[in-house]
C-alpha cells in the first residue's frame, strides 16, 4: 500500500483562477443579506489540509495514523469483469477499482479519513457536514467516531426519508442526522444542505464544518486508489498498458474520477480519463467556466468552474449525489486545460448498465456509480479503443440505493434531458 | 527576526496583492474589512494567504491561535502576524 499522495497541483503544475477583489465584492453585496451579519473571519480548516490545497510537493507523505486505518481495507482489488465483457460483447478488457470494501461502502472514507484526523490534531471535538446520497455523510460518521469526534450530519430530504438504511447507518456509528431544511425558495439539494451546515459552523464555537467533498485536498486524499491501480494494471496487462488506459469516474467532488485518474498521469500522456454525468446536471457538458458560489448563500468560496448557475435545480434524478449546479474546481480546470473529457447519460439507460453489472459481477452499484458503469460498458465495445484497457471506478456500493432501483423497476424513471442551451463560451480569467 | 510593524503590513500587503485579488496595496488599509465590504476574503483563501506568510517570514500560526483569533480586519492580521514573529524571535 502506498505511504504517499500525489499532489497533480505540484505535479503538473495547475493554478487556479484568482478573482479579481471587485468582482467577488460586488458578488459579495448581492449576497449579504443572506449571511448573518458577522464580520468576523470565523476559521474553520486545519491549516495542514489548506497546505494539500497548494502546489507545494507533488507527493506528500501519509500521517502514520491514517496509514493505519487505511490498511484495514487497502489495497482493494482491481476485478476484471469477465462475465461483463461476455455479456456486452466487449472489444476491450474491462476492469474495476472495488471502493466499496470498507465501513462506509465508499472510496469517500479515504478522505473523510484524513480530514477527521487532521480537525482533531488541531483540537476539533465535534464535526458538522452535509450529505446527499448518503455515502459522505456515513463516511465522515464513521472517520469521526475512529478519532474521538462528535458529528452531525444534515441529510438531503429525498435521501433522509427515502433512504432509511443510509440514516441508520449513520447513527449506528455515533452520528446525528437531520434532515437539511429548503433553501429560502422552498428548494431542497446539496448546496442548500451545505448551506444550512457552513452557516451552524459558523455560529458556533464547537462546530467545525468539514468542507472537503470537493476541495483539492479531498482529491488527494483519493489518488491512492490510483497510486494502487496502475501497478494493478502494470501487474495484469503489462507495464504499457498504463499509458493507453481509458479511465472513468462519475462527476461528483471529483474523488472518485480524479483519485483514480491523476496517478496515471505520472506514468503516460496517452491515458484518457472520462467524467460522466447526468443529462439533468450536465455541468462539464452544457455548463459555462466561470466564478460562481459553492453553495446557494454565498457563505462558502466562490470559484471558477463549470456552473449552470448556483441557484440551478436540475430535474429530480436518483443520484443524488450528482445534483449539484457546479463541478469542482480542479475538475473545471483540467476540463479548461483540455486534460479530460466529459459525457452526459439519461438514468434509465445508466440504470441497465448497472442492472447488467450486478448480474454479472454481483456488486450493485450505486445510483451515482452506475454512470461510471455506464460509460465503461460503451467504451469497451467501442472500436476506438479495441485493446486498450477500460478501467472505472466502483466508487460506492448501492445497498442503500434500493429506492432508486425501485423507482427504475417500476419504470417511473423519465429520460432527463436537460432544457439547457449547448455550453456557452468560458469567461477569461486570471492564473 | 527582528520586523517592525510597517514592515509586517508591507509583506501582509503584498501577499494580498499576489494571492488574493486586491488590485493595488493602496487598497489596503490597516482598517480595511476581511470580509464583505473590504476584501471579501474567503476562509479558504485566507488560510492559503497564512501559509504564504508562514512561508515567507518563517513562522508558524497555529491552528488553535488562528481559529480562536477575532478577525475582522487587515490590522487584525497584521497583529496576528506580529505576535506570531514576536514568538518565533523569542
Amino acid at each position: 500500500m502506498s505511504d504517499r499522495w500525489y499532489n497533480a497541483l505540484a505535479g503538473r503544475s495547475i493554478g487556479f483562477p484568482t478573482e479579481d477583489q471587485n468582482e467577488r465584492s460586488s458578488a459579495g453585496a448581492s449576497r449579504r443579506a443572506k449571511r448573518d451579519g458577522s464580520d468576523r473571519l470565523k476559521i474553520n480548516t486545519p491549516k495542514a489540509l489548506v497546505r494539500q490545497n497548494l502546489p507545494l510537493e507533488t507527493w506528500i507523505q501519509i500521517p502514520d495514523s491514517i496509514r493505519a486505518a487505511y490498511r484495514e481495507w487497502r489495497p482493494t482489488p482491481l476485478l476484471r469483469a469477465h462475465r461483463l465483457e461476455a455479456d456486452i460483447g466487449a472489444t476491450s478488457p474491462l476492469y474495476f477499482k472495488d471502493e466499496t470494501r470498507n465501513i462506509a461502502g465508499s472510496h469517500k472514507y479515504l478522505t473523510a479519513l484524513a480530514q477527521a484526523y487532521y480537525h482533531a490534531q488541531s483540537g476539533a471535538t465535534a464535526l458538522v457536514t452535509s450529505t446527499a446520497a448518503g455515502q459522505w455523510g456515513t463516511a465522515v460518521a464513521a472517520a469521526a467516531q475512529r478519532f474521538g469526534l462528535r458529528c452531525r450530519i444534515y441529510m438531503v430530504p429525498g435521501s433522509y426519508y427515502g433512504k432509511p438504511g443510509r440514516r441508520v447507518a449513520m447513527e449506528m456509528l455515533g452520528a446525528e442526522v437531520l434532515p437539511a431544511p429548503p433553501d429560502s425558495a422552498g428548494r431542497t439539494s446539496l448546496s442548500a444542505a451545505m448551506t444550512h451546515a457552513v452557516q451552524e459552523a459558523a455560529s458556533s464555537e464547537d462546530l467545525r464544518w468539514v468542507l472537503g467533498g470537493s476541495e483539492p485536498f479531498a482529491i488527494l486524499h483519493t489518488t491512492t486508489i490510483g497510486i494502487e491501480a496502475v501497478e494493478q494494471l502494470k501487474a495484469a496487462e503489462g507495464p504499457e498498458a498504463v499509458e493507453r488506459a481509458v479511465l472513468i469516474g462519475y462527476l461528483g467532488g471529483g474523488k472518485n474520477l480524479l483519485g483514480l485518474g491523476l496517478p496515471f498521469w505520472e506514468e503516460g500522456s496517452s491515458t484518457s480519463i472520462r467524467s460522466i454525468e447526468s443529462t439533468a446536471y450536465p455541468l462539464l457538458t452544457r455548463g459555462a467556466y466561470r466564478f460562481d458560489e459553492t453553495d446557494d448563500s454565498g457563505s462558502s468560496p466562490r470559484a471558477a468552474m463549470y456552473t449552470l448557475g448556483y441557484d440551478h435545480v436540475g430535474s429530480q434524478i436518483q443520484a443524488e449525489g450528482m445534483r449539484y449546479h457546479a463541478a469542482p474546481r480542479l475538475v473545471s480546470e483540467l476540463l479548461r486545460r483540455g486534460d479530460i473529457q466529459a459525457a452526459a447519460y439519461d438514468e434509465p439507460e445508466v440504470f441497465e448498465s448497472a442492472r447488467r453489472f450486478f448480474r454479472s459481477e454481483g456488486v450493485l452499484p450505486s445510483a451515482e456509480s452506475a454512470y461510471a458503469v455506464h460509460d465503461a460498458c460503451l467504451q469497451a465495445t467501442d472500436e476506438v479503443n479495441r485493446g486498450r484497457p477500460v478501467v472505472f471506478c466502483l466508487s460506492d456500493h448501492g445497498y442503500y440505493d434500493a429506492n432508486a432501483y425501485r423507482a427504475w423497476l417500476d419504470g417511473e424513471l423519465a429520460p432527463r434531458v436537460s432544457a439547457l442551451p449547448s455550453r456557452r463560451p468560458a469567461v477569461a480569467s486570471t492564473v | 527576526m527582528t520586523l517592525t510593524r510597517e514592515e509586517i503590513k508591507t509583506t501582509v500587503t503584498a501577499a494580498l496583492v499576489e494571492g488574493a485579488g486586491v488590485r493595488t496595496q493602496k487598497d489596503i488599509q490597516l482598517d480595511t474589512l476581511l470580509l464583505e465590504g473590504g476584501l471579501s476574503l474567503s476562509s479558504l483563501s485566507f488560510m492559503e494567504l497564512l501559509i504564504h506568510l508562514e512561508d515567507r517570514l518563517g513562522v508558524d500560526l497555529e491552528d488553535g491561535v488562528v481559529m480562536a483569533a477575532d478577525l475582522r480586519t487587515v490590522r487584525d492580521l497584521v497583529e496576528l502576524v506580529e505576535r506570531a514573529v514576536e514568538e518565533e524571535s523569542q
